[in-house]
């Protein structure tokens, strides 16, 4: 299998701080991947440099065998690389339902002037998005919600409605940034479960997540700490990988 | 030699006026419409002071201060401080606020010239030219308050705080910053420096209904040119707008001599619309 | 979810209908200046909420106006060109002003936005004051007038010159008014409200920011600047200090008076507070054909005192800003969310008493 998401020498530096030193990282396609770390390991900033948002200081990022080191996020986006955010992860003002529509920005387009004039296309569009967001809303538990504004939701629904968006927007490559973060044990199991169903529909999954339930459900892990890497493997290599005990609980096994 | 006098003179008063602009928009990340609008009603409030009450244009000058930096406590507290987080509110305050000095001055100025009585008579000689004491004196007490402004940015432990506040206003918070405090204070020193600048700037050219857009218009350049979170940027950036409003209405009458200074600038922030001096805005 | 098509447009049904009916009676050339000019700003003040609706407030407005006025003055004093190019074209030159001036800011933060429109908009204009064969000081004089050129047809019809010209302008105002309204209404317009709702969110989907920002910057400066066109040619005589920032900050004012949630917002604000600033001409040419001796002191007394009419603006914007902050067309919802309240308080105070009663 091919790398999909490829980075070399991936480095950043804010002003003094290096936060990523010469990363290298390669996710394969169709796989479920973990990037682990304690906190402020970088794991974040690794998904802000590949989409965009922030640039590398130095170093190259491989997407599909192009490179996209400069590319801006919505230019990312329009790749096939989706994502959810850690913090502020919606549109707080709409609704969950317009949350989702609106994620179908890209796939169908409608051109500007086909949204205005409401032309055949577009009209047909959105049609399909309608029904396309309620499929979505029904897979991921959120169809009760529908029409709630999305600023109040609870914190668990919101971290799903953030993986509904990315969902809609079809990516090969769903970049998921802490989803597990603050649900409860339901929410967790279900979301684990709807994570895992992601590789059947043909998506490659990278997460970054504190909490090691997820473990179960990767296929490798890469584990970062102050921006570079101390492990490369399978989850039950981790669990017993002398460093990574020593950088999570500190000392020896 | 005329002109580096007059530039100077120029570049300190718009330094000045820009200063507290720049702090609150460091500070609080927001912009203080009304700044140049609380210049115009310093100089006016002077003006009215010695005019119609006697006093002496000096301690009017401090009185003007007094006041405009209790208006600046007030915005903090009033405007800056519940709606930091929603632009539209402090809009809509700093635009009514601006129409009520605007509305005032023109209510108030009439056909006859209005000038505060100029800060000191007389004339000196340098090295072969003669000079007005006012603009000597003008330059040396706008010398020395942006001294103590620097002093204080860079020196002092509120300066310190201040820096703090500008990076991280929350966690500044944690820190046990009184924020609330530090902008308060630096809200009115900034608008109490804007009302002298205005006080003098009253004296030397005269009031006018419209000083207040125009030294809005300053500000804004001052600041824009200077970049975020630059107070050194704002040094040079206001002696170079002092010398380009000395310069060019030299050689071009009329409008024309303001309006190419302008054209220069538009060009320079369409290239570089985050300012040179300030720290990167977007990574 | 859409509300019922007829309960939407019937307040913009009421105020078509106010603005064709009222002219035909109150058609004195007084009045119908107040109609030109409450429509000018009811299309302008609009414009300013499309940029709004993308997350920026553009502090350029009056001056893109300007931009458009003295485009199509200009075309038409010094190439003769004739007005149904000269106004389209001024059209045109303030969107291309507003797009290049607009592009460098739209790129960063809105406060950025906020600033740069600010010195751009009062920079344009000292440099077209200083422009000589824009006029200069004295203003650019002498534009055709297009009551004139609509005297022919006006005749014709059995009406003036300058009611046949408000009805001109009044279509190209319903026309700027549908095309912003559909514009928003559709795709487009979501899309803006989620750029502005988070950049990083809309970018994360496929949004271009800064693409779909200068997109409402073009499409609003087009029509305010095709106002600003026909407003060259109504008034004939345009002076640059009537674009000023003075002008923005009255657009601004009748937006946030009006309110900045909703579409009829701006409209609500405009048509009042142009009422209550121009109440002092009103009365005057009243009084004129007026025989009451206390109707004409009382409007002798306004006339004088008109240059305090904008203390009264400004003290309902600080009472909005305070009290109101969804503006005049808020109030239904902000009286519907405190009568939920006061329910939902009433409910829990009942289920409360029931719970000690069982206790």
């Amino acid at each position: 299998m091919s790398s999909l998401l490829e980075t070399s020498g991936l480095t950043k530096r804010f002003g003094g701080l290096t936060v990523m030193h010469d990363l290298d990282f390669k996710i394969q396609e169709g796989e479920i991947k973990g990037l682990l770390g304690p906190n402020g390991a970088g794991k974040s900033t690794f998904f802000n440099l590949i989409t965009g948002v922030h640039a590398p200081s130095s170093g190259h990022i491989f997407y599909a065998g192009r490179e996209i080191t400069k590319a801006k996020p919505h230019q990312v986006a329009a790749m096939g690389i989706g994502r959810t955010f850690q913090l502020n992860p919606l549109f707080g003002d709409f609704t969950v339902f317009e949350n989702v529509t609106m994620a179908y920005h890209l796939r169908p387009h409608s051109t500007v002037g086909q949204a205005f004039f409401g032309t055949k296309t577009y009209k047909e569009n959105e049609k399909y998005i309608a029904n396309s967001a309620d499929e979505i809303l029904e897979f991921l538990g959120l169809a009760h919600v529908r029409n709630e504004l999305a600023k109040n939701l609870p914190h668990g629904y919101q971290k799903i409605l953030g993986v509904a968006r990315a969902l809609a927007t079809k990516p090969k490559l769903l970049m998921l940034d802490e989803p597990l973060g603050g649900m409860n044990p339901e929410e967790i199991a279900f979301s684990i479960n709807a994570i895992s169903k992601m590789r059947d529909k043909g998506i490659t999954v990278l997460v970054v997540e504190h909490n090691m339930q997820i473990l179960d459900i990767l296929d490798s892990v890469t584990v970062i700490s102050f921006g570079e890497k101390i492990f490369e493997g399978t989850p039950d290599g981790m669990r017993n990988d002398p460093t990574v005990i020593s950088t999570y609980f500190g000392g020896t096994v | 030699m005329n002109i580096l006098i007059n530039t100077l003179v120029l570049g300190i008063m718009y330094i000045l006026a820009s200063l507290g602009f720049a702090f609150i928009f460091n500070m609080l990340g927001t912009i203080n419409l009304a700044h140049g609008s609380l210049y115009m009603v310093g100089a006016y409030l002077c003006y009215y002071l010695c005019a119609a009450a006697g006093v002496n244009n000096w301690v009017a000058m401090v009185i003007a201060a007094v006041v405009l930096a209790a208006v600046g406590l007030l915005l903090e507290r009033v405007m800056f401080r519940p709606f930091l987080a929603n632009f539209d509110r402090i809009v809509m305050i700093s635009v009514g606020l601006i129409t009520i000095g605007q509305t005032i001055a023109n209510i108030l100025t009439g056909n006859k010239a209005m000038v505060i009585p100029t800060y000191a008579k007389g004339i000196t000689t340098i090295a072969g030219t003669s000079i007005s004491n006012e603009r000597l004196v003008t330059f040396g007490v706008g010398l020395v308050l942006l001294l103590i402004a620097l002093y204080i940015v860079n020196y002092t432990a509120l300066g310190r705080q201040m820096e703090a506040v500008s990076q991280d206003r929350l966690g500044a918070a944690l820190q046990g910053i009184n924020i609330n405090r530090v902008s308060a204070i630096v809200c009115a020193i900034g608008v109490a420096l804007a009302a002298v600048a205005g006080c003098f700037m009253g004296a030397y050219l005269g009031l006018s209904s419209n000083m207040g857009d125009t030294m809005n218009l300053r500000i804004l350049m001052l600041v824009m040119l200077a970049g975020a979170g630059s107070m050194n940027g704002i040094l040079i950036t206001g002696t170079v707008m002092g010398f380009l409003d000395v310069i060019f209405p030299l050689y071009f009458a009329g409008n024309a001599g303001s309006a190419i200074p302008i054209a220069i600038i538009v060009v320079l922030l369409l290239i570089k619309p985050e300012g040179f001096f300030g720290h990167e805005l977007k990574m | 979810m859409k509300k019922s098509g007829f309960k939407t447009s019937l307040p913009f049904l009421i105020l078509l209908v106010a603005f064709i009916a009222l002219p035909m009676f109150l058609n004195s050339r007084s009045w119908i200046d107040i109609f030109v000019t409450i429509v000018f700003n009811m299309v302008a003040a609009v414009s300013l909420r499309v940029i709004l609706l993308s997350g920026n407030l553009s502090f350029a407005q009056g001056c893109f106006m300007g931009v458009g006025a003295y485009t199509a003055g200009m075309l038409a004093v010094h190439l003769g060109l004739p007005m149904w190019l000269t106004i389209p074209l001024g059209a045109v030159m303030a969107t291309l002003i507003g797009l290049i001036t607009g592009w460098p800011f739209a790129r960063l933060k809105t406060v950025y936005f906020s600033m740069g429109t600010m010195f751009m908009g009062q920079a344009i204009m000292l440099l077209i004051s200083a422009w000589k064969a824009a006029g200069g000081a004295q203003g650019l004089n002498r534009i055709p007038s297009l009551s004139s050129e609509l005297k022919g047809v006006a005749e014709l019809l059995g009406v003036k010159g300058y009611q046949a010209a408000y009805f001109v302008i009044l279509i190209l105002a319903i026309v700027s008014l549908v095309v912003m309204f559909r514009f928003e209404h559709c795709r487009i317009g979501a899309t803006l409200r989620a750029l502005a709702q988070s950049e990083d969110v809309a970018a994360s989907i496929g949004v271009n920011p800064t693409f779909y920002r200068l997109l409402a910057v073009g499409v609003a400066c087009f029509f305010i600047g095709l106002m600003g066109g026909v407003q060259a040619h109504y008034m004939t005589s345009i002076s640059y200090s009537s674009y000023s920032m003075n002008l923005t900050l009255w657009l601004i004012m009748y937006m946030m008076i009006g309110g900045s949630g909703k579409f009829i917002g701006p409209m609500v604000g405009a048509i009042l507070i142009t009422l209550v600033e121009g109440v002092s001409n009103l009365l005057t040419s009243l009084s004129g054909a007026s025989n009451s001796e206390a109707f004409v002191a009382f409007s002798r007394w306004i006339g004088e005192n008109s240059a305090y009419t904008p203390f009264l603006t400004a003290a309902v914007l600080l009472v909005v800003a305070y009290l109101l902050p969804t503006g005049l067309v808020g109030i239904p919802d902000t009286i519907r969310a405190a009568k939920a309240k006061r329910a939902e308080m009433r409910e829990i105070e009942a289920m409360m008493k029931e719970g000690g009663d069982n206790a």
